[in-house]
Order: C-alpha cells, then sequence, then structure tokens
C-alpha cells in the first residue's frame, strides 16, 4: 500500500481523473472530498461491503422461487 | 441537485405463448460483488410478475430476482443526484425503472432497498446505486403473512 502524509487541503490525484482533497481533519474523523467520473462509483468501505455480501446472497435466489410468486400476488393485491 | 424523476413500470407481457420479454441492459460499472459482469438480461414474464429476473448473459448462475421498490415502500425516494443520473446516460425528468434486488432463504424473503438498481431504458444503462438514506434497509422483510 502507497503512504502519503497529507495536510489540510492538500490532495492526492489518482490516474486521470480522480482526486481527493483533505478538507478537515479532527479528532472525530477526516473529512475528505473526492472528485472522480461519473463511471466511477464512489462508497464508504463498509456500506459498499455490506451491500456486495447482500449481493452474494441474493443471485443464486432465482432458484428457490417457488410459492413465492404466488404469495407475493396474494400479499400485493390484498395491499 | 436533486430532482424526481417519473417512472416506467416493470411490465409483464400479455400474451401466455410469448411469455418472456428479453431486455440487454449495460452495467458500465458492474453491481457491487459482480464487478466481472456487465451485461445483464432482463426477464420480465407473467409468471414472475410481479418479480422480474436480471440474469447475467455470460454467466447462467448469476441472476437476481427484482421487484420494483414501490410495491414495498410507499413514497420510496426515487429522486436522483446529478451524478447518479450522469451515471446512467439519463436527463433530469426521464423516465427510469427502479427495482429491488430480492434475497430468498428458508425463512424469508427480504428487498435491498438500501442499494435499488436503477435503469435508464431509453440507453439501456443501469447501476446499482447506494441510497445515504439509512431509513432504507438492506434487508427490507416482505412479510407474505
Amino acid at each position: 500500500m502507497l503512504v502519503v502524509t497529507r495536510k489540510l487541503n492538500e490532495a492526492i490525484v489518482i490516474g486521470d481523473g480522480i482526486e481527493i482533497v483533505v478538507l478537515r481533519h479532527g479528532r472525530d474523523g477526516v473529512r475528505l472530498g473526492i472528485k472522480a467520473p461519473s463511471h466511477v462509483p464512489v462508497h464508504r468501505r463498509e456500506v459498499y461491503d455490506t451491500i456486495r455480501a447482500a449481493n452474494a446472497s441474493a443471485a443464486g435466489a432465482s432458484l428457490q422461487i417457488e410459492g413465492l410468486v404466488e404469495r407475493l400476488r396474494q400479499r400485493i393485491e390484498q395491499w | 441537485m436533486t430532482r424526481t424523476s417519473t417512472v416506467a413500470p416493470l411490465k409483464p407481457s400479455a400474451a401466455p405463448e410469448q411469455s418472456t420479454d428479453k431486455l440487454v441492459v449495460e452495467f458500465p460499472s458492474g453491481i457491487p460483488g459482480f464487478e466481472s459482469h456487465r451485461r445483464f438480461v432482463l426477464i420480465a414474464s407473467a409468471e414472475l410478475s410481479p418479480l422480474g429476473c436480471l440474469k447475467a448473459v455470460d454467466a447462467s448462475d448469476v441472476s437476481f430476482l427484482v421487484l420494483d421498490p414501490r410495491l414495498l415502500f410507499i413514497n420510496y425516494d426515487l429522486t436522483l443526484s446529478e451524478f447518479e443520473r450522469a451515471r446512467i446516460g439519463a436527463d433530469a425528468g426521464e423516465p427510469l425503472l427502479w427495482l429491488a434486488i430480492v434475497t430468498i432463504t428458508e425463512k424469508e424473503a427480504t428487498a435491498n432497498l438500501r442499494a435499488p438498481v436503477v435503469i435508464n431504458p431509453s440507453k439501456m444503462i443501469g447501476c446499482q446505486l447506494i441510497r445515504e438514506n439509512d431509513q432504507y434497509p438492506v434487508r427490507f422483510s416482505i412479510n407474505l403473512g
């Protein structure tokens, strides 16, 4: 891992279009500003990991849908 | 700046003998955990309705059941940031297709309202968003009574 020291308002440039700026730092954390092209998704690691795990558990689910569709239809009709 | 998008509903095909509509959607940044799969077929059939199926073109075992999140959560927030709209090449106010990924276990069925899939039907580009609003759970229980 590349480790660099940055001061307030200093930045790191990654590749052609990604820039990360230190906006504030204090006891409760570091506030970063991130500029990235629209095709590059930027997420907090823990949220991203949660979504990854949820996707992994959902990916095979279409093999197990017997009965669910009918129950769901009935439920939606009741609403 | 955010703006409310209008919605293109997921419609099942009407004719039973042609019950499967197949549409290929590009996911330029993939789906988290499945980044190597960029092309998915959206299958909307009368047999599956109200569920749809998003299936990787190049892998038969990568498929997701999907459901319109508004069927589960009234007033589900359909606003997109300018940045999010750019990811799917959508103009403000363009009709979009919103899908929540459904997970089924032996005990329950849940829908991921925190990270909906949004598809721009006019360009057939999709992405999975992560909503900052944590009122939307990753595992929203679909209570089937």
